[in-house]
């Protein structure tokens, strides 16, 4: 056989096609997950979802939702990813984008079974599944006297001891946010949350995790973190302490559906597995500590700690105003900048 | 049959090495990976883009993005610090590096394998463990302050983590064995004879490196130079991970205007003065190994 320039050709298509083809037969959902343990939950969804339609398989990739909308922005529109759980910053972001299709809430039964609280942070386009609390941790070894509210954080006996994430992550955009609440200003008054937080002088991480790791290694004595991140690092035998504050602050969750998907209806029915009372107890015990969106799931006393559990916390707790403050991200990490690195 | 026969002429052509078929596949690679992402780049830093749904629905030539940055302080002082990084690390490098090279052209058997082994060995690691172990020496708990404690010298832990000097350090360890590498291969082709030349017509074992050797390893340096600056001007890792949140430099301003901020003009603006300074960096590296060779040459004749 002599090999010419179309066979050679032929044969280089076929190759980078196979594990599409391959994909596509095995119809096989791509997810943006947390990478960590906490993808525990998400994958016993899937498991689920498995069971029901034969060769269905979920692969969740670690990462933050905002790298994956650079990625998607990068590629034009075309998303690697058929779904995510996202919180609402990223998700209104990715409205900005349009990357994403609503997902229709009369497909998923459960949806009306949501604390009526949540559905208005998916933004019209997903399903709240969880939710996240901001919450003070501190190192008990270094602080003996925790601060009970934000604004104690600003009291003489934590100068120098306290920590701040980037507000490039939501976790410090939140805290810009908390610290305009605190002193009385609106949650989108960034400009004064950042020179409340200058006035700390306060040790930065770059990230969650690595804010986190200061706060392990002793470096800072407290700092605004996840309540489901402290709560695991206390599990695993840190001296981790967790100041739930009287008005809790939360930012929920939501599975939402990239444009492009050929997987549209598994999605539906992914979302109404994970709004089932089944999953949402799940998520919510050790070591996942998810706070639960569906009405009347309690709060296990292993997670009491770190969730709002009493009848008052549940009631009092509340959101930041993300469609005022999440738009404003671009300016206010270039502020930071200005204001702690330039 | 013949092989001809099995494989028709186009794999003949590619088999045997003639014109430019050989080179067809870095080409396309490089195309794909420098080009056509630098072309785009280009475009993104110096238009006018509007877009939905990720189609770009109208692009006007605009310099608004450059001339923001330029007149931008926040920009001057983060270009600064990069530099600055750079150039330190650099001359770290080359301080700390020709020493190593010049004990492996004097050393024996055993020391020459020995600064291999310690030369290549961190290569075979990735980047971010070693960076992560400079986060266990140089942190509250690690080992320098916990050795400085315990020695009476300091009653609080110093900060050194999440400051420029960790960042320095971490650089300079990093970039070394770079720095070492081209050394070590420029100066083992050095004529021995040469030094021995040197030493019977009475130079000191010091005149001998002075006026022979560092003329002759030059190359070496200027070499390990080019890499090390291009590499620590442009780093991401290092800051990112021992600079602590507040640090700034030009790699991690990119990252953060694309990924976090979503502003492709400013980061695509970003990246091509990045890649520019860079540019200019690499020239006057060059245009200094010129004239020290040239300076070194003169002096010897």
């Amino acid at each position: 056989m002599r090999i010419n320039r179309r066979h050679f050709v032929a044969a280089t298509i076929s190759v980078v096609a196979m594990p599409h083809i391959a994909r596509s037969q095995a119809r096989e959902l791509v997810m943006i997950g947390y990478g960590t343990a906490q993808d525990d939950p998400i994958k016993r969804v899937a498991a689920e979802l498995g069971k029901r339609h034969a060769g269905v398989t979920l692969r969740v990739i670690g990462g933050l939702s905002a790298e994956a909308l650079a990625q998607i922005k990068a590629a034009r529109g075309a998303s690697p990813y058929d779904l995510a759980v996202m919180g609402t910053p990223a998700i209104i972001n990715a409205v900005g984008e349009d990357v994403l299709e609503p997902l229709t809430v009369s497909k998923i039964p459960s949806f009306a079974k949501l604390d009526p609280r949540f559905p208005p942070a998916a933004r019209g386009v997903g399903v709240p599944v969880n939710f996240s609390g901001f919450g003070i941790a501190y190192n008990k070894q270094t602080v003996r006297t925790p601060p009970t509210t934000w604004a104690d954080l600003w009291k003489p006996e934590f100068a120098g001891k306290v920590g701040l994430a980037r507000p490039q992550s939501n976790l410090g955009l939140g805290a810009v946010s908390i610290a305009s609440r605190a002193f009385g200003r609106p949650d989108d008054d960034m400009e004064f949350g950042l020179q409340k937080w200058r006035e700390l002088k306060p040790l930065v991480g770059r990230s969650p995790p690595l804010l986190q790791q200061m706060l392990e290694r002793g470096e800072i004595g407290a700092c605004i973190l996840w309540h489901d991140n402290t709560a695991l690092a206390a599990a695993t035998g840190l001296p981790f302490g967790y100041v739930k504050t009287p008005q809790p602050i939360i930012l929920p969750s939501s599975v939402v559906m990239f444009r492009r998907t050929a997987h549209a209806e598994l999605i539906h029915e992914f979302a109404e597995i994970f709004l089932s009372e089944e999953i949402q107890r799940f998520q919510t015990n050790p070591p996942y500590f998810f706070g639960p969106t569906l009405a009347g799931v309690p709060t296990p006393q292993a997670a009491a700690e770190f969730l709002p559990s009493t009848p008052a916390e549940v009631a009092a707790m509340a959101s930041i105003d993300w469609e005022k403050v999440a738009p404003q991200r671009g300016k206010t990490v270039e502020a930071f900048d200005r204001m702690f690195a330039g | 049959m013949t092989p001809t026969a099995l494989h028709g002429p186009f794999i003949d052509r590619l088999l045997s090495g003639r014109g430019i078929w050989p080179a067809v596949p870095a080409i396309i690679v490089l195309a794909i990976v420098a080009v056509i992402p630098f072309m785009v780049l280009l475009s993104l830093g110096f238009s006018d883009v509007v877009s939905s749904r990720g189609v770009i629905i109208s692009q006007e030539f605009s310099l608004r993005h450059l001339k923001a940055a330029l007149s931008d302080s926040l920009y001057w002082t983060t270009f600064r610090r990069s530099i600055g990084l750079a150039v330190t690390t650099t001359l770290l490098c080359m301080l700390l590096g020709f020493p190593v090279a010049y004990l492996y052209l004097i050393g024996g058997k055993w020391t020459r394998r020995i600064i291999l082994v310690l030369t290549i060995a961190p290569i075979l690691t990735s980047g971010i463990v070693r960076t992560y172990a400079w986060i266990v020496i140089l942190g509250g708990r690690g080992v320098i302050n916990t050795t400085l404690m315990q020695l009476g010298l300091i009653d609080q832990p110093v900060r050194i983590i999440n400051t420029h000097w960790a960042v320095l350090i971490g650089m300079v360890q990093i970039h070394l064995p770079i720095m070492i590498l081209p050394l070590i291969a420029v100066m083992t082709r050095h004529d021995t004879r040469l030094d021995e030349a040197s030493a019977n017509l009475g130079a000191t074992r010091l005149g001998t490196l002075r006026h022979v050797i560092l003329p002759l390893a030059t190359p070496g340096l200027g070499t390990g130079a080019a890499l090390v600056f291009t590499l620590s001007y442009t780093t991401f890792v290092v800051p990112q991970l021992l600079g602590g949140g507040n640090y700034l430099n030009a790699a991690t301003m990119v990252f953060e205007q694309v990924v976090y901020a979503l502003e492709w003009n400013k980061g695509a603006v970003t990246a091509v003065i990045l890649m520019a300074t860079c540019l200019i960096g690499l020239i006057g590296i060059a245009a200094l190994t010129n004239l020290a060779t040239r300076w070194t040459r003169a002096g010897r004749s």
